[in-house]
């Protein structure tokens, strides 16, 4: 089922080309990764997806209804976002008091019992929070949120290693308790490999991939060995990239693992979803 | 119970494995509840999908079933099929990777064959 | 209108603390300068007249900061720009409608109690009407209201080196059309526009008053503005 549709979506800052004619779909009820490098046009991407900003032209499905300007649709969407939207002065409990009341499907209780894990002083103001601290808060309000789609924009950002299993925790928690589709744009890649199921890959304003994250790893692999042989395997294959070490190279190939031991000079490796990332934005064959 | 993203194996065979060696080494006995998805996802921070997949590898393997509304539990005879099925990999998982290595190092046929009688001979391995 | 309630709570609410404090310091030094006129004269004079001045800058700082912080809360919270509007249109309503009465109320006390105090309503049209008095209050505090959001959604929209062009362009304007008046329409064109103008602030040219022409031009007025504000915000992106 598809549940956010992107159909034809451009976006022009100035001269730079944000978003260059993107369309793929999210599909209900599994968690994504929306990765791409910084300026690659996931927040663009989400900023429209959201309503906060309007695409030059192309247009948005939530279940099957544009979702520009339409309230219906937005009180099933809920997005997190990098950029600080919250009122300041306000009090890390007066945001949660006009959280639930913007917002039915908001539990309040579930908010609370998530900022005493975080050791969240909820009398303070969104001002007084560290930066860390300000992302917890964001984090807070939308594991709270019972609404079927929920986008984190670098949701970790600021936080510290126990902090952030701590998200991935809650995240997995509520996506076990109910029917919700989560999207995660980060440039975090390792940390978040488990956790997705789904992977989109964002690049100069186009996807690059998209598709599961166990199809994705075993679409390529890395050959290493003299620079010789590597370069005699590489003939005729899809090269992503290279890796020289001395008289080692590293070649990373795009295709299917062949078994281990047809190339015994050569060992074949798989790759991971980071390696994978950044091969392919990387400039090509370089 | 832990998982290695950075070794080749892919993330749900890690999980199977890991559930098969529980059982096999009798932390999960036969007719007894396994962990559910819900639990090893988030002990393990990991997508309970891919948690679910590697269970249904065991079940497609009639290793674990599945009973209504309760979960996951461990078939009666599952520690005999394992071992079967342990003895009909032990070629390919160990041997094959041992001559690769052998081969390599240019050592002869004859000398690893002194090598494995050499380590049953050091330790107290019997059989 | 399922989700308007709880912004134009919210809206108001970002509000209420801003007029607490406004009327505070408005009376406190209202009457610390009676007391010293007092003290110094003897009298039971007072020092000014029209504080309904006051809350006109006040409603228009409200106009000008009634956008930036607002949408981008709202916008998070998955209102659209047209919820949006009409939650701080609500707000509009709402403390412009609060603060007439409270004006309203007060100035006429004050005018009974000291003498030499007018309201600004009551030095045009006198004291007689208390409902007509706040009405009319209402609107004129809309419409700086109105004119003021209106002018920082295009601040924001067209960038602050733009609107200061377009600043100077009025400023032009203005002076053109004053020149207009004193070197090329005729007299009797002039009094034409002087009269329409004096009717449209309610007095009529038999020397009678009609209070509904003034409220209705302000009204009017801050309609269009309002109309205005909305094409822009429909329009209008975060930054």
């Amino acid at each position: 089922m598809e549940a956010i549709q992107i159909k034809n979506i451009s976006k022009k800052y100035k001269d730079v080309v944000a978003l260059d004619n993107v369309s793929f779909s999210f599909e209900y009820g599994k968690i994504y990764g929306l990765l791409g490098r910084n300026g690659a046009g996931k927040s663009t991407l989400i900023n429209i997806i959201a309503n906060r900003i309007f695409a030059d032209s192309g247009n948005v499905l939530i279940d099957g209804i544009s979702a520009k300007e339409n309230i219906a649709i937005h009180n099933k969407i809920f997005c997190m976002s990098e950029a600080d939207l919250y009122n300041r002065d306000l009090k890390v409990k007066e945001h949660f008091k006009w959280a639930s009341r913007f917002y039915d499907s908001f539990d309040s209780s579930k908010a609370l019992e998530i900022a005493k894990q975080y050791d969240l002083d909820i009398n303070k103001r969104f001002k007084e929070l560290s930066e860390g601290y300000q992302s917890i808060f964001k984090l807070i309000i939308a594991l709270s949120l019972n609404v079927p789609y929920v986008i984190f924009d670098e949701p970790v950002l600021g936080l510290d290693a126990n902090h952030r299993e701590l998200f991935y925790n809650l995240l997995l928690k509520e996506f076990e308790a109910g029917q919700q589709t989560f999207i995660i744009a980060t440039h975090l890649i390792e940390e978040v490999t488990e956790i997705i199921e789904e992977v989109v890959f964002i690049d100069k304003g186009k996807i690059i991939v998209n598709e599961s994250v166990e199809t994705l790893l075993q679409k390529g692999y890395s050959v290493s060995g003299s620079i010789k042989e590597v370069d005699s395997y590489c003939k005729g294959r899809e090269i992503i990239g290279y890796d020289e070490l001395g008289g080692l190279k590293i070649a990373y190939i795009i295709g299917e693992k062949p078994a281990m031991s047809e190339k015994r000079n050569l060992q074949i490796s798989t790759m991971t979803l980071q390696k994978l990332f950044i091969k392919m934005t990387n400039e090509r064959g370089k | 119970m832990y998982v290695d993203p950075n070794i080749e194996k892919p993330i749900f065979i890690q999980i199977a494995e890991q559930i098969e060696d529980s059982i096999f080494t009798g932390i999960f006995p036969e007719e007894t509840q396994i962990p559910s998805t819900n639990e090893i996802s988030s002990l393990l921070n990991i997508n309970p999908h891919t948690v679910l997949k590697g269970m249904n590898m065991l079940v497609d393997e009639d290793i674990i079933y599945k009973k209504r509304g309760l979960g996951m539990f461990v078939r009666s005879g599952a520690v005999k099929k394992i071992r079967t099925k342990r003895k009909n990999r032990f070629y390919e998982q160990y041997v094959e990777p041992l001559i690769n290595e052998a081969e390599k190092l240019q050592m002869s046929k004859q000398s690893i064959i002194s090598l494995i009688e050499r380590g049953y001979n050091n330790g107290s391995h019997t059989d | 209108m399922i989700k308007l309630k709880p912004a134009v709570l919210y809206n108001c609410s970002t509000k209420i603390k801003p007029i607490g404090i406004f009327y505070l310091v408005q009376y406190t030094i209202f009457a610390l300068i009676c007391i010293i006129i007092n003290i110094c004269t003897g009298k039971n004079q007072n020092g000014s007249n029209g504080l309904e001045l006051c809350t006109i800058v006040f409603v228009s700082i409200t106009g000008v900061l009634s956008f930036k912080e607002d949408f981008k809360t709202l916008l998070q919270n998955g209102y659209t720009r047209k919820y949006i509007f009409l939650s701080t249109v609500c707000m509009f309503v709402t403390i412009t409608g609060s603060m007439a009465i409270i004006d309203t109320v007060i100035g006429n006390v004050l005018h009974h109690f000291i003498s030499g105090y007018n309201t600004i309503f009551g030095m045009m049209y006198g004291y007689d009407n208390l409902l007509l008095n706040w009405l009319w209050l209402t609107v004129v505090y809309m419409l700086f209201c109105s004119l003021f959001y209106l002018a920082v959604l295009v601040i924001n929209k067209v960038g602050k080196m733009t609107s200061l062009l377009i600043g100077v362009g009025l400023v032009g304007v203005i002076l053109v059309i004053v020149s207009l008046f004193r070197f090329v329409f005729s007299s009797e064109i002039v009094s034409n526009i002087m009269r329409f103008v004096m009717n449209a602030m309610g007095f009529m040219n038999d020397g009678t008053q009609n209070l509904l022409f003034p409220i209705l031009s302000f009204f009017g007025i801050g309609f269009v503005l309002t109309v205005c504000s909305y094409a822009i915000i429909r329009r209008t992106e975060l930054n």
